[in-house]
């Protein structure tokens, strides 16, 4: 036997420890590492007219010789979502700005906007991946006025208003306050398994 | 094996239920956004329940055309009764 086999080979007799195992799938849906080949599925996203001032880049993206490095700047992890036999991606997930000191990150999600709501499905099992597998408090999300509508039930219930900067941001013609919104470990610990457990069921079609 | 079709009634109390909302009184007429205040983060919490209650997934082009709780829980009745 080799060194490195011996040393690495689990004793006889002795059981294997079980990891538990973090679902990255859905009932439509998956997460799937970005690659190269999604970057211009990416940059579309950057510059469609319907979602770009949604996005980071606020409409302004960067040059295209720019924005792969600029994809990837204060990344820690990002996902693309897909539908779940990968036919087709539907946008991307992004945790970035990550604390590990004090046990924060924030995140952002971009969709195709012809996408209806089953995207949601991704950013649940893109929140539960983060708890998971880093050692996080609490997860915030920059929310723009104008989007904060398609939340407004989130806010008490799952997120917490920890703040709003006043006429933040200029769009359209005027000046838009930025919620920060923040969803703690322990607040999405209790909802968890029972929307992993919906989430993840499969169903017949 | 079928799935039993709930009321209209029982089958509200069970998604208020599922989702952890106050119950507040419906009727078929009674509008998703609206009057309820659903927005796309509570319907897609809801259409969730729908299917497990139905036990089937429901298709995407379905989304757009739930606007009243009638229209909730028809769908919810035509999926179950062709079960």
């Amino acid at each position: 036997m080799e060194l490195s086999t011996a040393l690495f080979a689990p004793s006889r007799g002795t059981p294997r420890q079980s990891v538990p195992h973090v679902p990255l799938c859905g009932r439509r849906v998956r997460l799937r590492a970005l690659a190269p080949s999604d970057y211009d599925f990416c940059y579309q996203l950057a510059v469609d007219e319907r979602t770009a001032p949604h996005w980071r880049y606020r409409g302004a993206p960067p040059r295209p010789e720019d924005f792969v490095r600029e994809l990837w700047q204060s990344v820690l992890v990002q996902f693309i979502v897909e539908r779940r036999d990968g036919s087709e991606r539907l946008g991307l997930v992004t945790a970035y700005d990550a604390n590990t000191r004090d046990g924060h990150c924030h995140i952002a999600a971009i969709f195709r906007p012809d996408t209806r709501m089953w995207p949601l499905e991704g950013v649940f099992l893109f929140v539960n991946y983060l708890f998971a597998e880093y050692d996080f408090r609490k997860l915030y999300g920059e929310v723009i006025e104008y989007n904060l509508p398609a939340f407004a039930s989130t806010v008490g219930r799952w997120l917490d208003s920890e703040g709003v900067r006043r006429e933040h941001e200029y769009h359209s013609g005027r000046y838009w306050d930025v919620h920060l919104l923040a969803l703690w470990r322990d607040r999405f610990e209790l909802d968890r398994e029972r929307m992993l457990r919906r989430i993840t069921k499969d169903l017949p079609a | 094996m079928s799935l039993p079709l709930l009321e209209f009634d029982a089958f509200w109390e069970v998604l208020l239920a599922e989702l952890e909302l106050p119950v507040v009184a419906v009727v078929p007429d009674t509008l998703l956004r609206d009057d309820l205040a659903f927005d796309s983060v509570l319907t897609f919490e809801l259409l969730l329940v729908v299917e497990d209650l139905a036990g089937v997934m429901l298709p995407e082009q379905l989304l757009g055309q739930l606007v009243t709780v009638g229209d909730v829980y028809n769908v919810y009745e035509t999926r179950v009764t062709q079960g």
